[in-house]
């Protein structure tokens, strides 16, 4: 849930100059500020809707000229995301992860996107696991659970899955589509990662905000310090090693399935807690078949703000 | 679109408020903030007039059109020229024997305003010196005394009669039949909202109403789902805690939601094509003073939430106020 009255009520200098002075608009895949450029002219400011902060209504250094969020009420926000299923849709490299993948899903199904991944070699695990987790299977359950009959002529054909990896089929086949993918997951091994454990990660909750424009590399330190406060010292526990290799699967998959991705904030996180991932390096990847659409996976850049000109409303 | 309706009163406007620049911060944004939570359509100008700034062409039309102009009369405001100039100018408009100018000392003795103003020293609608919501009282008690015909008495626009209603019948159920009756409050309040389900019932558990938003290029409806509270309930309970009332009513949220999650195929025969994701508002009691310990225990509480919100009726009226204004062409 994005709070809009938050948002309207928004008053700070963004990063590049502008000032910020409310509310354009909130569609379903950005959110649009009005601002004024130190020259007066009247613009707005749009960026994906899936930013973290938008959610947890504190706003993160890639927004603003200088630091407006506090720490500690940041550090505090994230410990009452922990374990919520559905951080990957208020997270904007999750929910990129999460489209992603089902578009290639919805390419290749879940047999062939497995055994491609197998014979990467890497993947296998990893994408057994991501598959199994929650995001993915409450966004194949919303598509499984939609109404088979179509309200008017342009109801018929629906596009789903975002602006970047958009899904559009019939309604039914959608559904149907979902229905089998969903069944085919629920027929795969629980990997030893976990998937149903993923959310309850504090690192995972913590690396979505560190890629997501929170925390200088100074204040890292401290949150290391307040993630060992509430979770004890991650090294320690007697899941570390299943911790590890989720964070370590989460990382590679963004790597392997995002073009531009911020992981290396992840990363540096997961190393102050103690955690050394090792990576592959990225490379480009394609999972689909040399004949298909060879769209599906070229991946759009990671979205920043763009300065629009002529939109802004009036205040 | 929000319902347009007809003043029968000669005023737009119940109350313009007339104040020096240096009030504005400590006295006349929360003199306005308390009588517009009683349903009042105050004026108030924001920017400071500067001495040749066309005044009538200005803000002549907000005072003609006012019924009655609070007057500040303050130290700041005895050394301004406008301030004078506006006050001749409401005193020109009595001259038709209606009672217009309500003057409010802050921050002066009866003796220094009489010197200042001399042609109002037998009046005084109140002072700051007994807080704000008081103040706010009494100079609503003289606006809606039917006898002075108030755009607020005369023909009440929806925030007004909502007010009456919240004061009246502050139970959720009796809200809630008042909002089914005045639709109208519940698209101020949600930009878009291509339909409305009045008392959606999910198992065993019900909510008060759902408004969707559909994103058709997404091809997704959006739900925000509302659950009423008492109007007059007390946002926290002795201990300064959050009331017990509200925890019950968020609880309820959080179990129609987890109940949608497990029934998801049941929940969209009630609400079509709804997402766990939903957003969610409680809607109870009034607003708290921004900066009292109430407003603070709120503010805390709903930082524990990321997809609810615990509001007041104040969210409401607000709506209303600012689509009646839009609506008046300001």
């Amino acid at each position: 849930m994005i709070d809009e009255e938050w948002l309207s009520e928004l008053r700070f200098e963004a990063y590049g100059g502008s000032r910020v002075v409310g509310l354009a608009g909130l569609g379903s895949e950005h959110v649009v500020l009005k601002a004024i450029e130190p020259d007066g002219e009247e613009i707005v400011l749009k960026t994906s809707r899936q930013g973290l902060g938008f959610h947890i209504r504190e706003l993160p250094l890639y927004l603003t000229a200088k630091k407006e969020y506090d720490l500690g009420r940041v550090n505090d926000k994230l410990r009452q995301l922990v374990g919520r299923d559905d951080l990957d849709e208020m997270t904007m490299e999750y929910d990129r992860l999460a489209c992603s993948v089902l578009s290639n899903l919805h390419l290749q199904g879940v047999t062939v996107l497995l055994m491609r991944a197998a014979a990467m070699g890497l993947l296998e695990n990893e994408m057994t696991a991501f598959l199994q987790s929650p995001g993915i299977r409450r966004r194949l359950q919303h598509w499984a659970a939609m109404r088979a009959e179509a309200n008017d002529i342009t109801d018929l054909i629906i596009r789903v899955n975002g602006a970047h990896f958009p899904i559009a089929d019939e309604r039914i086949e959608l559904i149907q589509w979902a229905k089998a993918s969903l069944k085919a997951i629920d027929a795969l091994p629980m990997p030893a990662l976990r998937p149903d454990l993923l959310t309850k990660n504090p690192l995972y909750v913590w690396g979505a905000a560190a890629m997501d424009g929170f925390f200088t590399d100074d204040e890292l330190p401290a949150v290391a310090e307040y993630i060992e406060k509430h979770f004890g010292r991650l090294t320690d526990r007697d899941d570390c090693k299943l911790l590890l290799d989720q964070v370590s699967a989460i990382a590679q998959l963004l790597v392997f399935f995002l073009e531009e991705t911020e992981v290396d904030r992840f990363v540096k996180l997961c190393a102050e807690c103690g955690f050394i991932l090792a990576l592959l390096p990225k490379r480009p990847v394609n999972l689909a078949d040399d004949d298909d659409d060879p769209d599906v996976d070229v991946e759009p850049r990671r979205p920043v703000w763009q300065r629009l000109r002529g939109l802004f409303s009036g205040r | 679109m929000f319902t347009i309706y007809n003043f029968t009163s000669m005023y737009e406007w119940d109350v313009f408020i007339s104040h020096a620049s240096e009030d504005t911060e400590d006295v006349a944004l929360p003199l306005t903030r308390e009588l517009r939570r009683r349903g009042l359509r105050v004026w108030i100008d924001v920017q400071e007039l500067q001495l040749g700034d066309p005044l009538y062409e200005r803000i002549g039309d907000p005072l003609t059109h006012s019924r009655f102009a609070v007057v500040i009369i303050s130290p700041n405001s005895m050394t301004k020229h406008w301030p004078r100039r506006e006050m001749n100018t409401l005193l020109a408009l009595e001259e038709d024997g209606v009672k217009r100018v309500l003057p409010v000392w802050h921050d002066v003795t009866h003796s220094e305003a009489a010197a200042a103003f001399p042609f109002i020293a037998d009046r005084l609608a109140g002072s700051t010196a007994g807080g704000l919501p008081a103040l706010a009282a009494t100079i609503a008690s003289i606006v809606l005394d039917p006898r002075h015909q108030s755009p607020a008495t005369v023909d009440p626009p929806p925030s007004r009669r909502l007010v009456s209603h919240l004061e009246e019948h502050p139970d959720p159920a009796s809200i809630r039949q008042f909002l089914q009756r005045n639709s109208s409050l519940i698209e101020a309040l949600f930009r878009h909202c291509d339909s409305v389900v009045w008392s959606p019932v999910f198992g065993e558990l019900s909510l008060d109403l759902a408004v969707a938003e559909a994103w058709r290029s997404a091809s997704r409806t959006i739900w925000s789902l509302v659950v009423l509270g008492r109007a007059d309930e007390a946002l926290t309970n002795a201990a300064g805690e959050i009331s017990p009332a509200i925890v019950a009513l968020t609880e309820r949220v959080q179990a129609i939601r987890a109940w949608i999650a497990t029934h998801l195929e049941d929940a969209r025969q009630v609400l079509d094509e709804i997402e766990t994701g939903f957003s969610a508002a409680v809607i109870v009691g009034r607003r708290p003073p921004p900066d009292s310990t109430a407003a603070d225990v709120l503010r805390s509480y709903n930082d524990q939430f990321f997809d609810l919100r615990v509001r007041t009726y104040d969210w409401l009226i607000d709506a209303a106020l600012k689509a009646e204004d839009a609506k008046g062409n300001r």
